[in-house]
């Protein structure tokens, strides 16, 4: 990272930075930037599902003018899809057409021992960097213009591959058993999210600064749709912001997120509605809702939660 | 500031937060860059480096306000006070007992002065302090902005600490005095948290009803844990590890090549489990959090079919399995919707009516679970049935909620349930509750 990036010189200027470009952030997250920016230190950026904690790496790359790399985690997932790969293809190819070459120098020798001893003085070259597929952590290490490394999802992945991870979070190095230890030249911006449905370790969380980005208060998510959503009526984000918020409060199973509320406010302007009314709202519930049971219970309380969102609206004007 | 930041930090660890050495070091790191003269940048800067969860972070929060906030305000206040010219002092008498007339606030400030100063210098801090705490009380606590809400468990309010350093007692001069109130009240709110951290091993009869949504909490994330322990060895066990023998005898048709490898399965299934659980008066403090913990582990961890006796005894899964817990545990500790009568308890009779409607739902792979203190209130135990039961299932745990010296006293028939049990066991904590779960 570069520590004399003119762009990251304050939180002010880091939490206009990417609301220029499209991410409208609290300053509890612009200072955890900033800090992981000058500390050059990973950020596990943990919340409930659509909040934009993925959105927010992608952001940074922008922002910072760097290449983003993404490695999306699973279970299974080792050392040869996220770390790298020996180019099989490649070596067994060069053995081929290299053969004749490697018969002259082998018959060079006196004797089996001694055609053997010559073969070990070469027997790197086949497990070489030339001979290594570098995948997403190693990328990230070895780009020469710095990168944003996103580790999006970590708790999918497995408790061996957070282990792996370890020396990657503290000294930005990885260890190949045939070539060496690769360490960064620019240290890569990291960002590992998480959706928290499994405790990390603690030796992963401790290399890393901490980020919980919430459901936003009604100001926020007011200005993140204006920003995501430009020429929709002012009355209107008003309007819906509450009616979300509102649902928010409800017992169900999943609470409607940022992205969703995007998703609805576009709905909105394609049907070029300019006010909220019960019956448009019931027919677009499946928009911000994601299961039956939540639709069914909130069709159930329809009336009391609009009356609830207009009465905040009222008041927050 | 660096000594203040140490402090906060021990106040954090005082509260549960393991706060690591390097973390430290971050945190200082951090504060250099965004220094001290912005509070939420400040704040913002420790969270970031001292908390590693949602729940540190909440922590963490709530220590600053009660550490820095008041901090903050004596700067205001001590620069107002020498803004001030209080000359009430000096032109009042020094006599103690003379003094207790005129506006209030005068009569506390001449009995801090006088305290401070003469009679009661000699007196520890904390001695002082009650000191005075009762002298409010005795002049009159209505009409004092001090105690207007009495601090429970010594952490006191923003209100208290406001009103009592803007006395001249805690005026700049008595810097000691103030760095003291303002540690031992961080200290408080740090104790509490630690409390709240130390809750697994808090007996669950001590729960004040307003905490019950905080057990409950608590209860959902010690099931979601061990639902994910659970989750993980079933993983690794369809995984499984290479079986040579069965590949070989796979591939005998491909030649010998080893094109269809094989795994040594270890099959773990979910727990076939029933639950009898008493909700008479006596047991229903429990109850709660017992099947609030059941309610959580049926999503991974087991297959649960719940029922519940006072003396009849009936099914209440599908409320358990259709409403959100908090209302599933009032349905059912209030019996609505059940038809039962809710004397005095019969173990007998509810074992009898659970062998007459149910006793084909239990089989060789069935773990029975009793939660109850075992007190029949005299009436026939049925031990008969109780035997039938056993060897019937697999194996029977019974979880008593009491006290093991107690189990022989009185009309407890739990000695003579205790034969046919597989485990008895004392299940007062969460602990208690984590600990079953393990050995299901």
């Amino acid at each position: 990272m570069h520590s004399d990036n003119l762009k990251v010189n304050s939180i002010i200027t880091m939490q206009s930075g990417l609301r220029d470009e499209g991410y409208v952030c609290s300053q509890m997250i612009a200072t955890t930037l900033y800090l992981a920016y000058h500390l050059e230190k990973p950020i596990l950026v943990e919340g409930p599902a659509g909040v934009g904690k993925t959105e927010l790496a992608k952001t940074v790359s922008i922002f910072l003018n760097t290449p983003l790399i993404r490695l999306q985690c699973y279970e299974g997932l080792d050392e040869s899809k996220a770390l790298y790969e020996w180019k099989y293809g490649k070596q067994l190819l060069y053995t081929q057409l290299l053969k004749d070459k490697l018969d002259q120098f082998v018959e060079k020798g006196v004797g089996l021992v001694d055609s053997i001893e010559r073969l070990h003085n070469y027997d790197d070259i086949f497990f070489s960097a030339a001979f290594l597929e570098p995948r997403p952590l190693l990328k990230a290490l070895q780009s020469k213009e710095g990168a944003v490394l996103l580790i999006d999802e970590i708790d999918k992945a497995d408790q061996e591959f957070e282990a792996f991870l370890l020396e990657v979070l503290s000294d930005f190095q990885v260890s190949i058993p045939e070539i060496g230890t690769i360490k960064s030249q620019i240290k890569p911006f990291v960002f590992l999210t998480s959706n928290n449905t499994r405790q990390l370790s603690e030796a992963l969380k401790r290399r890393c600064l901490y980020l919980y980005i919430p459901f936003p208060d009604a100001a926020l998510e007011c200005q993140i749709v204006r920003n995501r959503v430009p020429n929709i009526p002012e009355q209107l984000i008003s309007q819906l912001v509450n009616f979300i918020q509102e649902i928010r409060k409800l017992d169900i199973k999943k609470r409607p997120s940022i992205s969703e509320t995007i998703d609805w406010a576009r709905t909105l302007i394609l049907v070029h509605a300019e006010v909220l009314d019960c019956e448009f709202v019931r027919s677009t519930l499946h928009i911000i809702l994601k299961h039956e049971d939540d639709i069914r219970a909130v069709n159930e309380q329809l009336n009391m939660v609009f009356d609830s969102s207009f009465r905040a609206a009222a008041n927050s004007d | 500031m660096d000594l203040i930041l140490e402090r906060f930090v021990t106040a954090l660890r005082q509260a549960g937060l393991m706060v690591s050495t390097s973390e430290v070091i971050d945190a200082f790191a951090a504060i250099n860059l965004v220094g001290y003269a912005n509070q939420n940048y400040f704040q913002n800067a420790l969270v970031a480096t001292l908390a590693k969860s949602y729940e540190d972070k909440k922590i963490v929060i709530l220590i600053f306000k009660q550490f820095f906030s008041a901090r903050l305000r004596l700067n205001a206040i001590n620069t107002r006070l020498h803004k001030q010219q209080l000359s009430v002092y000096s032109q009042k008498s020094s006599s103690f007992n003379s003094n207790l007339h005129g506006s209030q606030v005068e009569q506390l400030s001449l009995i801090f002065k006088h305290g401070l100063n003469e009679k009661y210098n000699g007196l520890p801090f904390h001695a002082k302090q009650e000191l005075y705490f009762s002298l409010f009380n005795s002049i009159g606590e209505s009409s004092l902005p001090l105690y207007s809400t009495r601090p429970r468990k010594g952490v006191m309010t923003e209100q208290n600490i406001d009103a009592l350093l803007s006395t001249n007692f805690y005026n700049s001069q008595n810097r000691a005095s103030r760095e003291c109130l303002l540690q031992r009240n961080s200290h408080s709110v740090a104790k509490e948290l630690k409390l709240n951290h130390n809750i697994v091993n808090v007996s669950l009869d001590q729960i004040d009803e307003m905490n019950y949504p905080k057990m409950l909490d608590i209860i959902e994330k010690m099931t979601k844990r061990i639902n994910d322990i659970h989750s993980r060895r079933k993983r690794k066990a369809r995984k499984g590890f290479f079986d040579s023998k069965k590949t070989i005898r796979k591939c005998a048709t491909f030649q010998g090549f080893l094109f269809w490898p094989q795994w040594k399965l270890k099959k773990i299934n979910r727990a076939n489990i029933i639950v009898l659980c008493d909700i008479s008066h006596s047991v229903s403090w429990i109850a709660r959090f017992f099947i609030a913990f059941l309610h959580g582990l049926s999503h991974e961890v087991a297959n649960i079919r719940t029922f519940v006796f006072c003396s009849d005894i009936t099914e209440v899964t599908k409320i358990l399995n259709s409403y959100p817990v908090q209302q599933a545990i009032t349905a059912t500790l209030n019996s609505l919707g059940i038809n039962m009568f809710l004397p005095h308890t019969d173990y007998g009779a509810a074992l009898s009516d659970f062998k007459k409607k149910w006793f084909s739902a239990v089989s060789r792979k069935t773990t029975v679970i009793i939660l109850g203190d075992a007190r029949n209130n005299y009436f026939d135990p049925r031990i008969d049935t109780f035997r039938e039961l056993s060897e019937r299932c697999k194996r029977i745990i019974w979880l008593n909620p009491e006290a093991k010296h107690l189990w022989t006293l009185g009309d407890s028939e739990i000695k003579r349930y205790a034969p046919f049990c597989s485990v008895v066991q004392e299940c007062k904590t969460l602990n208690h509750l984590k600990m079953f779960a393990g050995s299901i």
